[in-house]
């Protein structure tokens, strides 16, 4: 099948070829495929999704192995995080100490003794995996607390199919677009209190925010509401959203707001993007909430060094997939280590996502790496540290040229009664000849990932 | 492998078209074809 499909793409009319790029950039134009940025003077500026055409392209045989481990570390990492706010086994057993979780700004004490619904409370995950030298993945980050991005996995491959249509319908390349029908289900699922007629909606801080193309895309693609804080109001410990036609319960919220402005009752009091009380009707198992509150704190660079023994410990089984060596700021011994080295290492604020607060060591100046040193100094549980690992590359299109362009990939993992992970994931790539920094927001960009059955 | 080839450098790194001997990968044909047959002036707009 590859060499036809290769003779086909050879085959292909040069003036068709050269219309791709062109077609590619109006498509992204045409379906208003874009994202939001702040400047240093907060401004907010919008810009055009970039996507190169050159796509990933991985064998579906290597790709059901790390989808395997993908699944296998996120059940871990939901059973934790109902461990940690219920029995607390794992401190007990002493596998992870207890001091890096109450200590977490993520942990939140008013999640003690719930569990919601399947305890599944990282509903969806979105795991960063690299590429190491041999071509292995690895886990990079876990991301649980909102993962953004998925919306672009799903815009790339609708983008491609325009401008490539006959790849796509005449070969093997697996399909992402059970996404939106999934998270459905998926949400349903987390529904406390079977209900025949569920209403459904998604929770968006608001047109301002960075991701809210996003919100409203997949509000749009489940056919659920997409509302703000404003739009619902608790009565009687039950949430509602007002209509024309008056309230209407709603039964699960896929919130895209983070913890602290979840309900100002019961966080952060001066929150107007959250709904006041909501956090007892979920507690009363009155309404769904994914992510559930409370799973940031396995999204915390520190704990994701112990995720490998959290999967020994409640799976019995060996990692699928292996991560990336972690040193822990907060550990006396490592730290030395840490600052006496630090030029060999990239230092990561344990809480902060987006790219942002990253020292990349090898590469950062003299007065860049004092100031880290100081900020490790000041609050070292901040902190880890990770060898700089050399990103795998694909080509990607230059203004000059052809290159290499290092680049990561984000699959997401949906977990309610079922688990479901998704074929491929969104590619990042760095547009900078040897930047590893694939995050849109600091200038990256990004590939459909291509799940192709190459024994055909 | 085609002088196309020849000027990508990726040595340094797992590249997920071209392995260390310079040989294309074989799921990464697919599109490598198209590369190879037009080069990035007739891929890209002018």
């Amino acid at each position: 099948m590859l060499r036809s499909l290769q003779a086909y793409l050879k085959n292909m009319e040069k003036k068709k070829l050269q219309e791709i790029e062109k077609n590619c950039q109006s498509t992204i134009s045409a379906r208003g495929i874009n994202f939001r940025v702040y400047a240093a003077n907060n401004r907010a500026e919008e810009k055009k999704w970039p996507l190169d055409i050159i796509p990933r392209i991985i064998p579906k045989s290597q790709w059901l192995k790390v989808a395997k481990g993908l699944a296998q570390r996120v059940k871990a990492l939901n059973l934790f995080i109902d461990d940690v706010y219920n029995a607390k086994k794992i401190f007990k057993d002493k596998v992870i100490p207890k001091e890096l979780i109450f200590n977490s700004p993520l942990y939140l004490k008013e999640c003690e003794g719930f569990s919601p619904k399947h305890k599944a409370w990282s509903n969806i995950s979105g795991i960063d995996l690299i590429k190491n030298i041999d071509g292995d993945f690895l886990v990079l980050e876990d991301n649980l607390r909102v993962p953004s991005g998925v919306s672009y996995m799903l815009e790339n491959r609708m983008v491609m199919r325009d401008i490539f249509p006959e790849l796509f319908t005449r070969y093997k390349v697996s399909s992402v677009h059970q996404y939106a029908n999934k998270l459905y289900n998926c949400m349903t699922e987390c529904i406390p209190k079977k209900t025949n007629n569920p209403h459904m909606v998604l929770l968006t801080p608001g047109i301002y925010n960075s991701a809210y193309f996003e919100h409203s895309f997949l509000a749009e693609q489940m056919g659920i509401a997409l509302v703000e804080g404003k739009d619902l109001f608790v009565e009687n410990d039950h949430v509602y959203m007002k209509t024309v036609k008056g309230p209407l319960k709603v039964d699960c919220i896929y919130r895209r707001i983070d913890d602290n402005f979840m309900d100002p009752k019961v966080f952060f009091k001066g929150s107007l993007l959250g709904v006041p009380g909501v956090f007892k009707c979920w507690r009363k198992g009155n309404v769904g909430i994914i992510n559930a509150l409370g799973t940031g704190v396995a999204d915390d660079k520190a704990v994701y060094s112990y995720v490998n023994k959290m999967i020994i410990y409640y799976l019995g089984e060996q990692p699928i997939i292996d991560q990336v060596e972690t040193l822990l700021c907060g550990d006396k011994k490592n730290r030395e280590h840490v600052i006496d080295n630090i030029s060999k290492y990239v230092v990561k604020p344990s809480n902060a996502s987006g790219g942002y607060g990253i020292m990349i060591g090898p590469k950062a100046s003299k007065a860049e790496k004092e100031e880290m040193i100081k900020n490790i100094k000041k609050n070292p549980r901040n902190y880890i540290a990770q060898p700089l690992e050399i990103l795998s590359t694909v080509p990607t299109i230059t203004p000059d040229n052809i290159e290499p362009r290092h680049l990561d990939l984000r699959p997401f993992i949906l977990t309610g009664k079922s688990t479901y992970v998704t074929t491929g994931g969104l590619t990042r790539v760095a547009l900078k000849k040897g930047s590893t920094i694939v995050n849109s927001s600091q200038g990256g960009g990004s590939k459909d990932t291509l799940i192709v059955d190459s024994k055909n | 492998m085609s002088d196309f080839w020849k000027n990508y450098d990726s040595k340094s790194t797992f590249d997920g078209y071209i392995s260390k001997e310079k040989k294309l990968r074989t799921h990464a044909k697919i599109i490598a074809g198209i590369l190879e047959k037009y080069g990035k002036k007739k891929i890209t707009r002018n």
